[in-house]
């Protein structure tokens, strides 16, 4: 039992947080509980809730698009995330090298992108890849290289919006593996210089390890942002062709807002929920392996 | 004991990361609060200013038509913020699943019975007899299309924008290309005979197209139908007819336009953003498969070289699947009576005089129809044309799981257009889960 002092000491502070607390539980919490009972009816957005219990969870089993979007969610995921952070990791390099001239410069340039609306940043890759008059066949064809369709082509639509995504997304992670490595203690690299250890020798023995920290932090939001991509998806391909680019939230999408099946829709958002938090989960126990924390 | 602490704050760090993440995800499909479920009030309308939803164009017809509503009556129609044709869908049930819907909106025209079916719209015999709207004022078949099958009158249809062949007049005249016929008939004006004018305009060293339909969905129906076939879906609506012979045969030909003969662009040059008008006006494109609804536009904008508008090309038939400009009150809105004024006043001569003189679209009021006139002295110079277009009209028939249907076909249809199959592989292995989703009306 609180006495009536503590709790009149606790006033002010709850209502310090009182806006942020309404806040959050107005426009998180309740249409999270909301999505999580919407998930066991079905309600078509106009009409009444009606209880179908599990139903929703269980028509997963039958939708060959869902998984066809999962398959795809799973490829633009696995060839982004490494692709984003590689280059990013080597672009921080450069842009960390105090010999760079006009560094502050690249690092505007390449956090850019970042920073730029997603819709118009592919309305111009989507000018980009037009056929046979876009800038992309244009070059191709200046090297006598014939063009593809690149978006409407099953084979190169998905890489095609891997690549938009990847120059997107690259300067965020190239921000924070930037300032992990302006935190490396610069007397470790002359030690090891003076030790004789070669410019590899120290960027897998000393920048790599030391660098895991923002490496692990990088990947897992990575991760989690390539499972939810949708803008890039609905301005360039709206998942064609032929389902080809349909990812995972563009097929919630259209199942909620298009068809009107919001009770399903709102399934899959928890099923989308379940599958990030385990793989989140997974990487916290792996991450014991390789992240060093000095 | 301190790196314990700090490995614990990482990994709530982590994982409210993720949360959040998700609980953004989450939170998009949560739909805020079940409508009242009002009942309607007075069938009669009172004098209280109305909203309206539509999505964004640039057709002036309908706030024009608001305007002199006001002037009438007194009565304000005020217009949402309008979004994009793509994003409506989107707004349509956003806006209705809340408590305050617009007292009327827009609707697809493919989607009437479906959202009808769902409750979303009201039924509007209750008005139609208090506020005495003679039906009989406006074109039988585009009353009926809102219809339902039990009796319910869904919604109103305004007008239509028939979808027609634009031609540049000025290219066909220069390539020596006899002109489509000016009146609706197919006599020289075939499939075979819009290919070869197809053939004559396309001028690939140039960047010009003979001919693009690929842009305008209307196709299915149109084509599908006119070769003999039932149209997308089967009268009662519960077949998926595209995938039958006539269908596959108008879709393969359809394909072939771009794939065999090289007449009509690139699939992936036919989705870039408005290229069916801004090669039409750059005088690349000699026939265009597109709605009325594209007249004021070229009227504005391709005035460099003169163009008119001619049927579709006939095959076993020669219809066209117009595009209706379909008006609803929503089952929800708090002033049923007064958004069914102001669609009555929409279907009357006076606003239909609107529409036609803006060239805006066919209006469903027959009065108003019979003053749709050739522009003479300016392009398209047989207007008129859209009087036998909205007598030809064959739309296609109604499902209550278009949108499902069309989120299986359609995507695998684009195979078809870009070549890398046939219409018969596509809409074979399509067919069975189609006729699933309208047999179990998309649920």
């Amino acid at each position: 039992m609180l006495s009536a002092g503590r709790i009149k000491k606790s006033v002010p502070g709850w209502l310090f947080v009182a806006p942020l607390a309404v806040g959050i539980a107005v426009f998180n919490l309740y249409p999270i509980l909301f999505s999580l009972y919407t998930s066991f009816t079905s309600w078509n957005g106009f009409g009444k809730h009606a209880w179908v219990g599990l139903a929703n969870f269980f028509q997963m089993g039958q939708d060959d698009i869902l998984w066809k979007t999962l398959r795809n969610t799973l490829y633009y995921s696995v060839v982004t995330v490494p692709l984003t952070i590689i280059i990013a990791l080597v672009l921080a390099l450069l842009c960390n090298n105090a010999r760079l001239p006009a560094r502050g410069f690249f690092r505007t340039a390449y956090f850019t992108p970042f920073v730029t609306n997603v819709v118009a940043i592919s309305l111009v890759w989507f000018q980009l890849y037009a056929p046979n008059t876009g800038l992309i066949d244009r070059l191709l064809s200046f090297f006598g290289l014939e063009g593809v369709s690149w978006l409407t082509s099953s084979t190169w639509a998905m890489p095609a919006v891997i690549l938009v995504a990847t120059w997107h997304g690259l300067g965020y992670p190239m921000l924070i593996l930037l300032s992990g490595l302006q935190g490396i203690p610069r007397g470790l690299y002359e030690a090891a210089s003076v030790d004789g250890a070669s410019a590899p020798r120290r960027l897998f023995r000393i920048t790599l390890p030391l660098l895991s920290p923002s490496l692990f932090f990088v990947i897992i939001t990575q991760i989690i942002a390539t499972f939810q991509v949708f803008g890039i998806i609905f301005v360039m391909t709206k998942g064609g062709p032929s389902n080809a680019t349909n990812v995972y939230i563009y097929n919630l999408y259209q199942e909620g807002f298009v068809l009107g099946k919001f009770g399903y829709a709102s399934a899959l958002a928890w099923v989308l929920f379940i599958i990030i938090m385990a793989i989140t989960i997974v990487q916290l126990r792996l991450q014991k392996r390789w992240v060093f924390y000095g | 004991m301190q790196q314990n602490r700090i490995v614990m704050g990482r990994r709530a760090f982590l994982g409210a990361t993720a949360a959040t993440a998700s609980a953004g995800l989450l939170a998009a499909c949560s739909g805020g609060s079940e409508p009242s479920g009002g009942q309607a009030g007075a069938a009669t309308p009172s004098k209280q200013t109305i909203t309206l939803a539509d999505w964004s164009n640039g057709n002036t017809a309908v706030p024009d038509a608001a305007a002199a509503y006001k002037k009438k009556t007194g009565v304000t129609v005020n217009f949402q913020a309008p979004v994009s044709y793509d994003d409506y869908s989107t707004r349509f049930r956003t806006v209705l699943s809340g408590n305050n819907p617009p007292d009327v909106v827009r609707v697809d025209d493919d989607f009437v019975a479906q959202y009808a079916a769902e409750g979303g719209l009201a039924d509007l015999n209750r008005y139609i007899k208090a506020q005495h709207f003679d039906k009989d004022e406006v074109t039988a078949n585009l009353y009926d299309f809102t219809v339902q099958d039990d009796g319910a009158q869904a919604a109103l249809a305004i007008g239509i924008h028939p979808r027609i062949i634009f031609y540049n007049k000025t290219m066909f005249r220069e390539k020596g290309v006899p002109l489509p016929p000016a009146t609706w008939t197919d006599e020289a004006w075939k499939w075979d005979d819009f290919l070869a004018a197809a053939k004559k305009l396309t001028d690939h060293d140039n960047g010009v197209w003979g001919s693009m339909i690929l842009n305008d969905v209307g196709y299915e129906q149109t084509f599908s139908w006119n070769n003999g076939g039932e149209g997308t879906f089967s009268k009662n609506g519960k077949k998926f007819t595209l995938a039958d012979k006539q269908g596959i045969e108008a879709m393969q030909w359809l394909a072939d336009l771009t794939n065999k003969h090289h007449v009509q662009p690139p699939y992936g040059t036919i989705k870039q953003t408005n290229a069916p008008e801004s090669l039409f006006t750059s005088q690349k494109l000699g026939m265009l498969f597109t709605s009325s609804g594209d007249v004021p536009y070229f009227q504005k904008n391709a005035t460099d070289f003169e163009w008119d508008i001619a049927a579709v090309p006939g095959q076993v038939r020669q219809a066209t699947a117009g595009s209706m400009i379909v008006y609803a009150v929503p089952a929800h809105s708090k002033r049923k009576a007064d958004g069914f004024a102001f669609l009555a006043f929409l279907c009357s001569e006076e606003a239909g005089k609107i529409y036609v003189d803006g060239h805006a679209f066919t209006p469903a009021n027959k009065a108003a129809a019979k003053l749709v006139k050739g522009t003479a002295g300016s392009s398209p110079a047989h207007y008129d044309l859209l009087s036998s277009a909205v007598a030809h009209n064959h739309a296609r028939n109604r499902t209550l799981a278009s949108a499902a249907a069309a989120k299986i076909y359609q995507p695998a249809m684009e195979q078809v257009w870009n070549g890398e199959k046939t219409a018969k592989e596509v809409l074979d292995s399509v067919r069975d889960k189609v006729d699933a989703a309208l047999a179990n009306g998309g649920s």
